[in-house]
């Protein structure tokens, strides 16, 4: 079952370092996948870091961990950052995934010291602001990063997951809202505006969006399951029935039982309901 | 015009909006240095864009001696304080700023080469000042960086 509220967007925010909910339908990584490659990357072993994230990206091909860890050794190969820079902006990471913000915020600002205007370190000194509880902080260092580069639509997912993980919705609709100004195809932001109309209980705003959804990938499942929970909540039940039992089947095609069991679940959830107070809305 | 100087100027035109490409090129060959204006109607020629859309006044850097000490700056030198999607709202921005002496101009974002959004940039020294004139500008639909 597919989550809406501040937890996913949190932790989602601090394990893979980059975008809020996905809208994706691959697995994801194992995080000792990446775990590794950031690990061996704070030792300053590069060549077995790259290994390790091409590794994550057999797995999840735009895991967005490892896609911007290795752009980041890029970088350092290209001479963009140098290597005591890089050290340090692993380290940073390595501690931020460890859950120790204060530690991964002293070596991100060492790393700082040493070059001022690469664009990422903000973001991820952003996050470990976040995880640190320094809301200030976070929000000066995404927008810092948006200074730099303003089409960085990392910053502006993970400016968007803080403003939903401190419950402020409306923010973060904003965010994702220019993300999709940006780029129209951008599934991962159509998600996470219709989970954000959701978490507003603005259910109408919100099935749009699991339609636009949809119309980009209509094999999401996930796309139809959420959108069959809020045309629940909207007493829409035909209309409910009709995508949860379209979520099943995408489900079913792709033989991820465990959500055709979730979606089944909450199909018997609806007869239930349905015969105990009839439907009121659809046809 | 040297090659490089030509090179900066095509790259930016070719960011700019419709709209401020065409204001510009209404201002006429003689607001420009030599080879400059015919950059512009280049570059209008080449997005087939009619000038029937003129609307505004530039909304690049100020014209003069700002202007060419603009063109000299490296790109390092300016930051983005907002991103703007609509174009009553970069109409604004520029109301706010022409009249002053902060160096500004506009970059298109859009990945699939929309008109907007934008992002609103401006020399880093002027960054406090700019600030200042943009208090309570709150484009609708965008987001400010201060």
């Amino acid at each position: 079952m597919r989550i809406v509220g501040k937890v996913v967007f949190i932790i989602f925010m601090v394990l893979s370092l980059l975008v809020a909910a996905s809208a994706e339908e691959q697995p994801s990584p194992s995080p000792a996948l990446y775990q590794k490659g950031i690990t061996f990357a704070a030792e300053g072993k590069f060549r077995e870091a790259q290994e390790e994230f091409k590794k994550a990206l057999e797995v999840k091909k735009n895991d967005s961990t490892s896609l911007s860890s290795l752009k980041v050794l890029r970088d350092f190969e290209e001479g963009t950052i140098n290597k005591d820079f890089t050290l340090l902006f692993f380290k940073g990471i390595d501690l931020l995934v460890q859950n120790q913000p204060q530690q991964a915020i002293t070596e991100l600002q060492k790393a700082l010291l040493i070059k001022q205007d690469y664009v990422r370190i903000y973001n991820i000194l952003g996050m470990a602001y976040a995880s640190s509880g320094n809301s200030e902080q976070a929000l000066t260092h995404f927008k810092k990063a948006l200074q730099i580069n303003p089409s960085y639509t990392d910053a502006i997912y993970n400016l968007a997951s803080y403003y939903a993980s401190l419950e402020n919705y409306q923010q973060a609709l904003e965010c994702y809202q220019i993300i999709i100004a940006l780029d129209p195809d951008s599934a991962d932001a159509y998600a996470n505006i219709a989970a954000a109309y959701a978490a507003l209980d603005q259910y109408p705003q919100g099935i749009a969006y699991y339609q636009k959804l949809i119309a980009l990938n209509p094999q999401n499942g996930h796309a139809y399951y959420n959108l069959g929970l809020a045309y629940f909540m909207t007493d829409d039940f035909f209309r409910a029935r009709e995508s949860l039992v379209s979520a099943q089947k995408i489900f079913q095609q792709k033989n991820d039982q465990e959500n055709v069991a979730v979606a089944e679940a909450y199909l018997e959830k609806l007869k239930q309901f349905e015969n105990k107070w009839g439907s009121p809305g659809g046809s | 015009m040297d090659t490089q100087e030509r090179l900066k100027l095509k790259k930016r035109y070719e960011v700019l909006p419709d709209e401020a490409l065409l204001e510009m090129i209404a201002e006429g060959k003689d607001a420009y240095s030599p080879g400059a204006f015919e950059l512009l109607v280049e570059e209008k020629e080449k997005r087939g864009i009619a000038e029937s859309h003129l609307v505004q006044p530039s909304v690049t850097c100020e014209s003069g001696e700002d202007e060419v000490q603009s063109e000299e700056l490296p790109s390092e030198q300016y930051i983005a304080l907002a991103i703007i999607v609509e174009y009553k709202d970069y109409e604004y921005a520029v109301s706010l700023l022409k009249n002053s002496d902060v160096l500004y101009s506009f970059e298109k974002l859009s990945l699939k080469g929309a008109q907007f959004p934008v992002s609103l940039i401006v020399q880093e020294k002027a960054v406090k000042k700019a600030i200042a004139l943009l208090q309570g500008f709150k484009p609708a639909g965008g987001m400010v960086f201060w």
